[in-house]
């Protein structure tokens, strides 16, 4: 089909078009999560053919970014589950999350703030990512499956210790009673061959 | 189908909320590397999937293994 060819059917054409605009939201949040941009890609393509082919069971109204945020979240730890790519997490490797260049950026040490991400636990990560790309918590409890509470109480608790960091000492470790129980159980192999 | 036609947005009719820690260079900085992914070119494989995607709509073509009314692709029974 080419640009502009009208769709059959109204709803269907908005489907697509919300799912178009909803693309770079996707491919930043797979980032997030798998640390890698390629597979993150993958992620979010097999999220886009999951959603359209669920698309009968969205409810119109509803929140459709967080909808299309789970989709690609439970094929991310399905994938997980069975894939061997994936490997316990290394902390230095995850300085590199999202993958920028680690720069100064409006008086922002973004390089301090990556530090601090790749010690947190994943859950506390995600909560505050997804939180910083405009969701609700309510919508982010939706899309990680979890009390409204817990949502709060990662974000709350991941914000400590990346003030931490961003205030912080020159090697970035957060005192210690604000440390992370533990370091992120598993993720992605950060670098993959394609 | 242009490129630049994809851009964030918000998609459910309800403009995008920025968390209530709107000055706080945490939230700013969390903020930046969002849109610095967001803000990246999207690769043509997305492209062609849309057009795949068209193309199921009109012609029926196998993109589409529908799930049930009321699920969510993934989610536990």
């Amino acid at each position: 089909m080419t640009a502009g060819t009208p769709l059959a059917k109204p709803e269907e054409a908005q489907f697509r078009a919300d799912l178009m605009s909803v693309i770079p939201s996707l491919r930043a949040y797979a980032r997030s999560l798998c640390y890698n941009a390629d597979l993150a890609d993958d992620l979010t393509q097999e999220a886009l053919i999951k959603g359209w082919a669920a698309r009968a069971s969205f409810l119109p109204g509803s929140n459709f970014r967080g909808w299309m945020f789970r989709i690609l979240r439970n094929h991310y730890f399905s994938v997980i589950r069975v894939s061997r790519r994936f490997v316990t997490l290394d902390p230095e490797v995850t300085e590199r999350l999202m993958v920028i260049p680690a720069t100064q950026d409006a008086g922002l040490n973004l390089a301090d703030l990556q530090r601090g991400l790749a010690t947190l636990p994943a859950e506390q990560r995600e909560a505050l990512l997804l939180m910083e790309s405009g969701l609700r918590c309510e919508d982010i409890a939706e899309v990680m499956g979890t009390p409204v509470g817990t949502v709060k109480s990662r974000i709350s608790r991941g914000r400590a210790v990346l003030r931490l960091y961003m205030d912080g000492s020159e090697s970035g470790e957060p005192a210690a009673s604000a440390r992370p129980a533990a370091v992120p159980h598993v993720m992605p192999r950060a670098v993959t061959s394609r | 189908m242009p490129r630049d036609e994809i851009r964030p947005a918000p998609v459910d009719g309800s403009r995008r909320r920025t968390s209530r820690y709107t000055n706080d260079p945490v939230s700013l900085g969390l903020r930046k590397l969002w849109q610095n992914v967001e803000q990246e070119a999207v690769p043509a494989e997305f492209l062609d999937l849309l057009d795949a995607i068209d193309a199921a709509s009109h012609g029926g073509v196998a993109i589409d293994d529908a799930a049930p009314t009321g699920h969510c692709p993934g989610d536990k029974a």
